[in-house]
């Protein structure tokens, strides 16, 4: 049995996780009591946790089984990267069809996780470019599932929270693009209107979308931020070198996140571009993934952890939602470090557990400050329950059963697909298991 | 475009190194005991860009295979440019003290596959004066300790041959790599605890991409291990002996 300790981005968890990592598709599980696969641990809370059994980890199962370059259709093992795949497939001109904010994300809890990227208005979920994958069980029954086939198990794994079976290999449409660069434009707004007629505005003619916001500002300036928006670009030549990002080796001390440096933070953010309209071509690498210059950012938190909370709202009730939740948080001394603000669009996924859906959605973290924290938390629960909106189980390590049902209305029909040896923190901690 | 020899194939550090050949569009000759293992890796290779890939079955602990192998490739290639071996195995030392069939067999696996293997290419690079050994050996190879030295006596055995090798070949135009791993985190190792040294198989494999193109005669992977090393071999034996390593 392995013995290394597999932990969650929020590293809110100090218990010891048991983990065995899988090298080949048929390789033999080790004798547990249950079992969940493991990605990269990218997930924040206890999702990708299993305290009670066994992590199937998968980012040894990294093989890559075909492509064609006339379709962009590309089979891979559930294991393989999105870092590997853009090293692999921009350089020929296809892009994952779905990118989150981080490379280190693989193709299996891309699928787990049904993650948005900054394109959701236009392409929907990543689980809307799977066209089938092939679902291990514990009995070791293999299930192949597509719309067509099992295609209530192909509707149950795409957002499933890795309660359905191991996903060993997955085929995804690959996206044709002209080269590594992107067209974009940073735009300030000083308010939560600026920023609501903003998104309106560029959702039509930006394929790319996403806001950060400062959630310490308050009054006049309640919402004030930076919008981005941009299109893959049609320069080519200009050469293209992936830079070694920057490691931090060990938790900064708890104090060093404290509410006045977040405010230097969020503010220096803001005015990076100085007021002004930024235009300019990108490389791929900051545009999605800006956070990825830092391995393991996480540990600025600290040994405490911390905590996201990621919610949608609806559209209806979207701006005065989105407006209170703002409201609360500004007055929260422990502010956010990232808050980032997207308008989903009205493309559904075909999962049924999928969180992704039509409305505003909203990312907040705190760094773990013990029960004032989780105070807040609940406080922002009431307010997205009245505005009909739902939380992301990636991001989520406290939310209640009451929230969960709310959130996800065909829990009950997910039941049926869960493998009775498959298990997590999560799911123990929502059901009190 | 290369055409490169991996024993040990589907190992873990193996795969990292000749990935990186693949994306150079090399030709590969992948020599493994397990079918589907070599399936899923060729395709793998493919896919990154690799222009052919053959692959062979054999079993390291058995020499007759080994042969049999080593003459289907030849019959296969006439032109080697790279020979890479990685298999090994990492033995239950105390099951190694009572039993001396199963010492004899991992000898089998880590020293005389290995140097079957290195007999035959040898000859066959200094005839065509051009090509690349490597070897992956071991830090255990480079002194004795309690609990692997049935392992590191063999490691220490290529390490040695290696450097004989190196000697004779060096006017024909060849390269010899002895590449020298620390504890990387592969299914070798899975049974132990991961501490601050282990490095990841993929790190691993691609410093030794690095090496095997710089033509490095001795490579530490990752370099830190010359230090702990050299550190290590200097401690002296009446000290040594009482340590619980
Ligand atoms: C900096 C950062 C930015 C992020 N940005 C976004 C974003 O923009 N949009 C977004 O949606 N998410 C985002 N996330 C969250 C992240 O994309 C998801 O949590 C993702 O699922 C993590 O993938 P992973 O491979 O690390 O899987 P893990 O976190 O290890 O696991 C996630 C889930 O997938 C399951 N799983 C993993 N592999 C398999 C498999 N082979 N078969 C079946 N189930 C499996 C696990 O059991 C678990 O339930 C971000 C995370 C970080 C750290
Ligand atoms: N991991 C470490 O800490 C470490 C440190 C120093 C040196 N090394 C050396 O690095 C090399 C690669 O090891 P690794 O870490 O990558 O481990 P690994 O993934 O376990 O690789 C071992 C390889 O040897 C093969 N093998 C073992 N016995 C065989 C036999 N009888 N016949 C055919 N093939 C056999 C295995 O084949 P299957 O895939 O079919 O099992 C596998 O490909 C080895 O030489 C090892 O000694 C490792």
């Amino acid at each position: 049995m392995e013995k290394t300790n597999f932990n969650s981005w929020g590293r809110l968890s100090h218990k010891v996780h048991k983990g065995y990592r899988l090298g080949w598709k048929g390789e033999h599980w080790p004798e547990s009591s249950s079992y969940l696969p493991f990605g990269l641990g990218r997930s924040y809370g206890d999702s990708c946790l299993n305290s009670q059994g066994l992590l199937l980890g998968t980012s040894q199962l990294d093989h890559l089984i075909s492509f064609s370059d006339d379709t962009g259709e590309l089979a891979c093992e559930s294991g393989v990267s999105l870092l590997e795949l853009n090293k692999i497939f921009i350089p020929r001109g296809w892009f994952i069809p779905v990118t989150p904010g981080t490379q280190f994300v693989t193709v299996g809890g891309a699928i787990a996780n049904d993650v948005h990227g900054k394109n959701h208005h236009k392409a929907g979920t990543f689980g809307c470019h799977v066209k089938a994958f092939d679902l291990l069980r514990s009995g070791n029954e293999k299930l192949r599932c597509s719309k067509e086939e099992n295609s209530s198990y192909y509707k149950a794994t795409i957002g499933g929270l890795g309660l359905t079976g191991l996903i060993t290999q997955a085929t995804l449409q690959m996206k044709k693009i002209k080269g590594p660069w992107i067209d974009q434009e940073i735009i300030p707004f000083k308010n939560l209107d600026e920023y609501f007629q903003l998104a309106i505005e560029s959702d039509q003619n930006y394929e790319y979308t996403v806001s950060w916001v400062d959630c310490l500002a308050r009054g006049p300036s309640l919402g004030r931020g930076l919008f981005i928006r941009g299109n893959h670009s049609s320069l080519a030549s200009k050469k293209h070198s992936l830079k070694q990002p920057i490691n931090i080796p060990f938790n900064f001390p708890d104090f060093s996140l404290n509410s006045l440096s977040i405010k230097i933070f969020n503010t220096l953010y803001f005015y990076k571009t100085f007021g002004r309209k930024i235009k300019n071509t990108v490389s791929y690498v900051p545009f999605f993934y800006p956070l990825d210059s830092l391995t393991n950012w996480n540990r600025i938190y600290g040994r405490r952890g911390f905590f996201q909370y990621q919610c949608v709202i609806p559209m209806e009730k979207g701006a005065e939602t989105i407006r209170e939740l703002f409201k609360v948080t500004s007055h929260y001394k422990e502010g956010s470090f990232l808050a980032v603000l997207k308008n989903f669009g009205s493309l559904k996924s075909p999962g049924i557990m999928s969180f992704p859906r039509e409305g505003m959605t909203l990312c907040l973290d705190f760094p773990n400050k013990g029960s004032q924290t989780k105070k807040l938390m609940n406080d922002l629960d009431k307010i997205v329950l009245q505005g009909g909106g739902a939380l992301y189980p990636a991001k989520d390590a406290r939310m209640s059963l009451e929230m969960f049902e709310s959130s996800f209305p065909n829990w009950r029909e997910f039941l049926d697909y869960i493998d009775p040896q498959f298990h997590s923190d999560f799911w123990s901690r929502i059901f009190k298991k | 475009m290369k055409k490169i020899l991996v024993f040990g194939a589907t190992s873990a550090i193996a795969q990292a190194i000749i990935r990186k050949y693949a994306e150079k569009h090399c030709e590969f000759l992948l020599f493994g005991r397990n079918i589907e293992k070599l399936e899923i890796l060729s395709g793998d290779l493919k896919v990154r860009g690799a222009k052919s890939v053959h692959h062979l079955i054999v079993d390291f602990s058995n020499s007759q295979s080994v042969s049999q192998s080593l003459h289907n490739a030849l019959t296969l290639w006439n032109e080697w440019d790279m020979v890479l071996v990685c298999h090994g195995s990492l033995p239950d030392q105390e099951k190694m003290q009572n039993n001396f069939q199963e010492l004899q067999n991992e000898y089998e696996v880590n020293l005389m596959s290995v140097l079957q293997i290195l007999t035959v290419a040898s000859n066959r690079l200094e005839k065509q004066n051009s090509g690349h050994i490597a070897v992956i050996t071991s830090v255990a190879g480079e002194r004795g300790k309690k609990s692997n030295y049935a392992y590191g006596a063999a490691k220490g055995a290529l390490i040695i041959f290696l450097q004989g090798l190196r000697q004779r070949l060096q006017n024909h135009n060849i390269t010899v790599t002895d590449l020298r791993p620390g504890f990387t985190d592969s299914p070798m190792t899975a049974h132990l605890k991961k501490g601050l040294l282990f490095s990841s198989s993929q790190k691993v494999g691609e410093l030794a991409y690095k090496a095997l193109e710089k033509k490095k005669d001795v490579v530490y992977l990752p370099s830190f291990w010359w230090l702990i090393m050299r550190i290590f071999c200097s401690i002296p034996e009446k000290i040594f002996k009482k340590l619980k390593l």
